[in-house]
């Protein structure tokens, strides 16, 4: 401080710097100041605990794992620095945006993530508190064996997942440990092409709603979602599905006969009109008295697809 | 009033009272530490701080020398950065090289209000800048090769603005 020359910014200590960004909007934080300078970059990648999803991230390269979830305000407010939950929101509020983008409208509800914050795998002790939880990475698969005490959650969403065929087995036990999950999205994941979801379904005990943007779930995958959650699921959206035309409709004339559907949507090119007045005129399922609320037709190159139907208690 | 007496990096001693310059914790704890009595001849030596700066420190002690003790845990106000008084606003209107000098000061003195506001107004010159105009304002050099830039805008993507 003695010195004659102008002090600049950079004289200042990190931990005084890190106060100084800490006073920022959270997405300033993580997406402007990294980008100024490489000590900037550094600061923010070695905050103790808000920062620790950029630390890991920035070893993502090889492998490292992200995750980001959601527990109570009192005990969230003793880790994170911002009063809002601007951080974690953006990352669902983007999740979300690159979901409806997809032209699927649907009535899944907005999970409150008013309790936002992240932290890496392994913090077991707190995993109590999760209700939300959002998993970003290619390796979630076998990064979250750790998960065994999520009993509060119930929102999953898997955003930008890569499942691979090998996978499945441990996902049957993942399935178990998300047995109170109610809401389940997938976005932006991929899936191998055979990839069978029934093995991490089957431990969705209580699944409600689902939803999932990427092509690869095609009407065999509903077909068993219908079946396998049948006692619990009110709402399915589906967008950009494999395109396998009127064996949809057959499908859901099969798997829902009896049932309520409250509403639904499908556009495919490949519905033929036959099978889709057959399927209205069936007397095995209870359809809306409003009609506006079951449309079906030939708008869209794949399938969209979107239902509400009553649990079959 | 009991007196005590600054002695700042050069030697030149500033008479204050004890009950302003308390506001440091530094200073405080020293007086405790140095078992300096009320009107002792001793000074407090504070070499790392130049003679303008304490003065200006002394000055924003002064004036804030009734504010109430901040509650320790009111994050939501350390959160905001659109409180500054208009008085602090005013007596912050320095250069930068000035400003930084008092963040350092603060931080050496231990004047939790001082650190605060001045970190707010650093704060207050970044937002809503992109790293660009960032770097322009406080003349940072940008030392990111072109790969390196592009690897932390691609981690960062997900929670850019669109």
């Amino acid at each position: 401080m003695m010195d004659d020359d102008r002090l600049s910014i950079n004289s200042l200590p990190d931990e005084i710097l890190l106060c100084v960004f800490r006073k920022l909007s959270a997405t300033e934080f993580v997406a402007t100041v990294p980008l100024v300078c490489d000590r900037w970059s550094r600061i923010i990648s070695s905050d103790a605990c808000t920062l620790k999803r950029v630390c890991m991230h920035h070893t993502n390269a090889s492998a490292a794992v992200e995750f980001f979830y959601f527990r109570d305000e009192s005990e969230r407010s003793l880790m994170f620095h911002w009063p809002s939950d601007e951080y974690s929101a953006r990352l669902l509020q983007y999740s979300y945006d690159q979901y409806d983008n997809s032209a699927v409208g649907g009535p899944v509800r907005r999970v409150g993530y008013a309790n936002a914050f992240y932290l890496c795998a392994r913090y077991e002790e707190i995993f109590g508190h999760i209700t939300t939880l959002v998993i970003s990475s290619s390796l979630c698969v076998y990064a979250t064996d750790g998960f065994t005490y999520v009993d509060c959650l119930t929102t999953l969403v898997l955003h930008s997942v890569r499942i691979r065929e090998a996978d499945q087995y441990t996902l049957a036990e993942l399935g178990t440990v998300y047995f109170n999950v109610t809401d389940v999205m997938y976005l932006k994941c991929s899936l191998a092409s055979h990839f069978d979801l029934k093995f991490l379904h089957a431990g969705f005990g209580q699944l409600r709603r689902f939803r999932a943007d990427h092509n690869t779930v095609g009407v065999r995958f509903l077909e068993d979602l219908l079946h396998a959650h049948r006692g619990t699921l009110e709402t399915v959206v589906l967008g950009d599905s494999t395109v396998t035309g009127d064996r949809w409709i057959d499908v859901l004339s099969d798997r829902l006969r009896g049932r309520t559907i409250n509403r639904l949507s499908m556009h495919s090119l490949y519905f033929t009109e036959r099978c889709v007045n057959r399927f209205l005129t069936s007397a095995d399922l209870i359809l809306p008295d409003d009609r506006s609320k079951v449309t079906i037709n030939s708008e869209l190159s794949r399938i969209s697809f979107s239902i509400d139907i009553d649990p079959l208690r | 009033m009991p007196m005590i007496k600054l002695q700042s990096s050069d030697g030149e001693v500033f008479q204050v009272d004890f009950e302003i310059a308390k506001a440091s914790v530094t200073i405080k704890t020293m007086v405790e530490d140095l078992g300096l009595e009320e009107e002792d001849e001793e000074n407090v030596p504070l070499p790392n701080v130049n003679p303008g700066i304490l003065k200006k420190v002394i000055q924003w002690a002064t004036y804030h020398k009734d504010d109430p003790p901040a509650a320790e845990d009111d994050e939501g106000r350390e959160k905001r950065t659109d409180d500054i008084s208009s008085w602090d606003a005013d007596f912050l209107k320095v250069d930068q090289g000035t400003l930084f000098e008092l963040i350092l000061a603060a931080n050496y003195l231990d004047i939790k209000g001082l650190l605060d506001v001045t970190c707010k107004t650093v704060a207050n010159m970044i937002k809503g800048k992109t790293p660009e105009e960032i770097r322009k304002t406080f003349n940072i050099k940008n030392d990111f090769s072109a790969a390196e830039e592009d690897q932390v805008r691609k981690e960062n993507e997900w929670c850019e603005e669109k």
